[in-house]
């Protein structure tokens, strides 16, 4: 599918996501998501990305149901006190913050998953006109950032292997460990990161450059599948607007 | 000194070694060779326990690596991984070589002279207060290596050290490396150089799809040929020459060298001259 | 096509030039090897023949160079980057994308193909290395030798009139770096490619260079074909390259005076040139 309409689909989902106010429907544009994922074969990123989502919302929402005074106060955070009021329309709200986090934040990642890399220079810099630095940014980022884990990793059994504990249990020590081991993985990064930019370079990329890349064209087939990707996204709306409400 | 019993080890799911068992003394010079994948990094792995074999035991020194850490394992062995960046943390050569006192427990008092000592063995003995992130590679391969060697581990396992430096310092580190084992530690290399593998090892593991294939000493190995073609290994220039030339084979010993192949050819009166 | 005259280079910190005289040319389709320790210069040159001198590593410039007639140090990297295509010794900090396929089209994309066109390249570029099939396949999940084999498929799918080559094999194992060699011998045949490489295997340099230089501390310490070079074996072991034992088993008899004639320039020349040399009671 050409790039630029699976922009609009991705559009068409956090759209579909903020014109609802109702909880099952969300879960069921996350469930379309999933599904999606899952016939394209990246349900495995899918189900990362969407439990990271998870955590993150969860964390945001720790902060957020204290501020919400309105409604029936349910429980208490400290029990037999006052403090903490926790009531069910900020249990509500939370809710649907959670969820139309993971279902708008999450099609962005799904988007890209299925999306190749020179289908992404294509639409930043052919479609949208964008210099060529936006797309490389996003496409190297892409490339380098799950590296990070296995060059942390070999980081870190270098260290051990030096006579350093790197399995200590204390947390703060954890953290003064990971922040100082942190160096020798962003130097190794920079590093890389400075041929990498020579190498492109010399492979023709020009961050200032006004020639763009030939974008690619949709077919019919493609605008096939973005109506019914917008079928599907506003039968959740109508649904809704006339059934629920 | 090492003892590996009969360990198998998967990763990911997939089985890297098979039923690997030998023994190791000290005062030995070992040379782990095999094709890329075959599971020589692997095997270090375990000898000071970031890895622990799936079953059977790796003993180093009487202690069982699967119950101990690495951290304390460190102390005996000493581990030059192939890329030195992913190592190097401190902003001169000089704490770069301390970290590992530190962390090795060595004495204090100790410390200045086995810095002094250790850069100056690999040649960095004037670049104390340089930063090691600005050096070339080949200087900061010889920082890590420096620090390995300042804790005098009784085992030394060097994963490629040679792999960026330019001859003379290539020649400089197996010198080290030799000394080392003269003092009575061990030394474990893993290199492609199969040059350097026949002129210093003096015992040879051949690793080929996570099975030991052959251990036995260079001499032995090199005369192998269906060995080196199944590992995809080629055989040192000076025993290819030294086939050619009608050099008999069982004069091939560890002490093969150019001068004993000349001295082979001006052997009789009878000169053939182009 | 390629030609230097007396081009020198001082780094802007730096008290002494990193290179000094240096002058050779070579023509299209030649393969010219260049060989010499760390502190040899020969990192600059490569960087003065793709433009990355003095653009990102400043410094004067004295001295012509050309490639055709077209002055790197002057243009830059980028414009020099149409003629000249790059490979530097770190796959890893080459490769910018998560797919093989999408690698090795990375710079046909941004030199504006036709996306038809593309797809062809890609996969002769694919099978001409070893790795036909790879498209689909993650560039992290690669080991390091095929990291080389596709930083060098990238390279043919563009079908360089200039490919220049820093020190490609010394990650490889030795049959890697054979065919790291046959690659661009390949690239030369196939499409008429001026190869200029950077490494320190004297054994496959004398096999496959027209032109071998030796550079020693910023000059050139011998320049000529792999015949001509292999007269100085002395000078060779200076420069801090390592011989390989045929040579160094050559030289040693020319110096006893066993050796007549010429130094051999290869391996195959080396063993029936040295096996005649055996008496024959001996090797009976």
């Amino acid at each position: 599918m050409a790039p630029l309409l699976k922009f609009f689909a991705m559009l068409g989902f956090i759209g579909a996501t903020y014109l609802t106010g109702n909880l099952l429907l969300i879960l069921a544009i996350i469930a379309i998501e999933g599904l999606l994922a899952f016939s394209c074969g990246v349900f495995r990123a899918f189900r990362i990305t969407t439990a990271a989502l998870l955590i993150g919302a969860f964390t945001l929402c720790l902060f957020q149901i204290f501020l919400i005074p309105d409604g029936k106060i349910v429980v208490y955070l400290i029990p037999f006190t006052h403090i903490g009021a926790i009531t069910d329309v900020g249990i509500e709200s939370c809710l649907l913050l959670s969820l139309r986090m993971m279902a708008s934040v999450g099609s962005i990642p799904l988007m890209l998953s299925l999306t190749s890399q020179t289908q992404v220079v294509s639409l930043i810099s052919g479609n949208f006109r964008l210099p060529g630095a936006y797309s490389i940014m996003l496409v190297t980022s892409l490339r380098f950032i799950p590296t990070f884990g296995d060059r942390m990793r070999m980081v870190l059994q270098a260290e051990a292997s030096r006579g350093y504990n790197t399995e200590s249990g204390n947390p703060i020590k954890k953290i003064g460990m990971i922040l100082r081991l942190s160096l020798p993985l962003l130097i190794s990064c920079a590093r890389d990161v400075d041929t990498l930019a020579l190498s492109i370079e010399t492979r023709g990329f020009d961050p200032a450059s006004k020639i763009h890349p030939r974008c690619i064209k949709p077919v019919f087939g493609d605008y096939i599948l973005l109506l019914l990707c917008l079928i599907l996204q506003a039968s959740v709306v109508f649904v809704d607007k006339f059934i629920f409400s | 000194m090492i003892e590996v019993a009969g360990i198998s080890t998967s990763l990911k799911k997939n089985r890297i070694l098979n039923d690997i068992s030998f023994k190791v003394q000290s005062g030995e010079f070992i040379a782990l060779v095999g094709p890329n994948g075959a599971g020589k990094t692997t095997l270090l792995k375990h000898f000071n326990g970031l890895l622990k074999p799936d079953t059977g035991t790796v003993t180093v020194c009487g202690r069982d690596t699967r119950k101990a850490k690495t951290s304390e394992l460190a102390r005996l062995v000493g581990f030059l991984f192939q890329n030195p960046d992913q190592q190097i943390l401190c902003q001169t050569v000089h704490d770069e070589i301390a970290f590992g006192l530190k962390y090795c427990g060595i004495p204090h008092a100790e410390w200045e002279d086995r810095i002094k000592q250790s850069a100056s063995l690999v040649g960095l003995g004037e670049k104390l207060d340089a930063d090691p992130i600005l050096l070339t590679r080949s200087r900061r391969q010889r920082v890590a290596l420096a620090s390995v060697l300042a804790t005098e581990p009784a085992i030394l396992v060097l994963d490629e050290p040679t792999s960026a430096q330019d001859e003379s310092e290539t020649i400089r580190i197996m010198e080290v490396a030799e000394a080392y084992v003269a003092r009575g530690n061990t030394v474990f290399l893993v290199s492609h150089d199969m040059d350097l593998v026949a002129r210093y090892a003096r015992r040879i593991l051949l690793l080929v799809n996570g099975r030991i294939e052959a251990d036995c000493s260079p001499a032995d190995f090199f005369a192998r040929r269906e060995l080196l073609s199944r590992a995809n290994l080629v055989e040192p220039g000076i025993f290819a020459l030294a086939t050619a030339l009608g050099y008999p084979s069982t004069s091939i010993a560890e002490s093969l060298t150019i001068d004993a192949l000349a001295d082979f050819i001006c052997a009789s009166d009878k000169k053939e001259s182009l | 096509m390629i030609s230097l005259d007396s081009v020198r280079f001082t780094y802007e910190d730096a008290e002494t030039p990193a290179l000094d005289g240096i002058s050779f040319t070579a023509a299209a389709g030649s393969f010219v090897c260049i060989a010499g320790s760390e502190s040899s210069g020969r990192s600059t040159l490569f960087r003065l023949l793709n433009g990355t001198a003095p653009a990102s590593f400043p410094g004067t410039v004295s001295g012509s160079i050309r490639i055709g007639d077209f002055d790197p140090s002057e243009q830059g990297h980028h414009a020099t980057g149409t003629l000249v295509t790059s490979v530097f010794d770190d796959p890893d900090s080459q490769i910018i994308s998560l797919t093989v396929e999408e690698e090795v089209s990375f710079a046909l994309v941004q030199r504006g193909y036709p996306f038809e066109e593309i797809g062809e390249r890609v996969s002769t570029a694919l099978s001409r290395v070893g790795l036909a099939g790879f498209e689909r396949r993650s560039t992290g999940s690669l080991s390091g030798g095929q990291k080389q084999r596709l930083i060098m498929a990238s390279a043919i799918a563009l079908r360089p009139k200039i490919l220049l080559a820093d020190e490609g094999t010394s990650a490889l194992d030795p049959a890697g770096a054979r065919l790291y060699f046959q690659i661009i011998e390949e690239m030369r045949v196939h499409d008429g490619t001026l190869a200029v490489v950077i490494d320190r295997d004297l054994g496959l340099i004398l096999e496959h260079a027209d032109l071998v230089i030796i550079l020693d501390h910023g000059k050139m310490l011998l320049s000529g074909t792999p015949k001509e070079v292999c007269q100085y074996p002395d000078l060779l072991a200076s420069a801090g390259l390592r011989l390989p034992a045929w040579l160094e088993l050559s030289a040693l008899l020319k110096r006893r005076g066993v050796l007549r004639g010429p130094i051999p320039s290869n391996e195959a020349e080396a063993h029936a040139v040295l096996s005649a040399l055996v008496p024959e009671q001996v090797s009976a």
